[in-house]
């Protein structure tokens, strides 16, 4: 268990320790006891609020989370896959990002970027139960569901900075500089990086051919 | 609303503060389960649930504090005055 979570089981042990032996004992009311309780329910839940919504917002930003509902199956199989030469992958074995790549790298960044990438997590939950994609096969999910709207340069910017001697050196990116800035080419488009999980891109071009093909 | 909150001010000060036990107690077992329990949904949904509790609890133990000790103030604050000794003595 993390440190997190020991502090958790700990005050909460205190706190619920002095509720029992209050509801037990059924005390006079007296500073003492208001005290106690106002610590018990009031001040060390804050603290046991605190720490394992901590603990437990940090296991929702983990590749096995979000690898959890089986329409990400091929997202995740794939990011875990040792050899794998995606750039989920490459991403996940980069001990930078690691065991929270999918969040590393699909989070909203700025003042309220974790808040905002938890409700679109929250959205996504919805979806899950209420909006078709519990009842979707892998094979439909993969060339359905897409990122709610194109990926940003930003989130790649947030770690390379483009300002390295190393990212300017490549003559592609010094041409493409602006656009990529503008988020009017995308890093990972056919030409540049390519699609982050091949699994998705083949799919949806194959039922984009398929589509293409009907009379 | 008003009938909850007559509710809440008509019941004993023990039962306020016990509901406010009950409260806190389950917010405190799903703050300790979501720190054990790692499936996805109880993670998502549980973080929720856990501070609804807790909340509940702060507020009932708020309503019993302001029940015990405001609201006597106030009703003896609005109470009639006294009437002077010597009116008293002038009605015997």
């Amino acid at each position: 268990m993390s440190v997190l979570g020991g502090l958790t089981v700990l005050v909460a042990a205190v706190a619920a320790g002095i509720l029992v032996v209050y509801w037990v004992k059924q005390p006079r009311l007296d500073l003492k006891w208001r005290l106690l309780l106002f610590g018990a329910i009031a001040l060390l839940p804050t603290v046991a609020a605190g720490t394992s919504t901590t603990q437990a917002m940090g296991d929702t930003s983990t590749v096995q989370f979000c690898g959890s509902c089986h329409v990400m199956d091929a997202h995740h199989d794939d990011a875990i896959d040792p050899k794998s030469m995606s750039l989920a992958a490459r991403h996940t074995r980069n001990d930078a990002f690691g065991e929270h790549s999918c969040y590393n790298c699909h989070a909203e960044y700025g003042m309220f970027g974790y808040p905002l990438t938890k409700l679109n997590g929250l959205r996504h939950v919805y979806l899950y139960y209420f909006g078709g994609w519990g009842s979707m096969t892998l094979e439909e999910a993969v060339s359905e569901l897409h990122t709610v709207k194109p990926y940003p340069n930003g989130n790649c910017l947030h770690c390379h900075s483009g300002l390295g001697k190393l990212w300017l050196s490549v003559p592609d990116h010094k041409a493409v500089e602006a656009e990529v800035r503008a988020d009017k080419v995308s890093c990972a488009s056919a030409g540049c990086h390519g699609a982050p999980h091949p699994a998705t891109a083949a799919a949806r071009a194959a039922k984009a051919a398929k589509a293409g093909k009907a009379p | 609303m008003k009938r909850l909150w007559e509710l809440v001010l008509a019941s004993k000060l023990s039962v306020i503060i016990r509901l406010a036990c009950l409260c806190t107690g389950a917010s405190l077992v799903l703050m300790v389960l979501l720190v054990i329990v790692k499936i996805p949904l109880f993670l998502v949904l549980g973080v929720g649930v856990a501070h609804t509790f807790g909340i509940a609890g702060v507020l009932l133990f708020a309503i019993a504090v302001i029940k015990e000790s405001l609201i006597p103030r106030l009703r003896s604050s609005s109470l009639p005055p006294l009437p002077k000794p010597s009116d008293q003595s002038s009605g015997k």
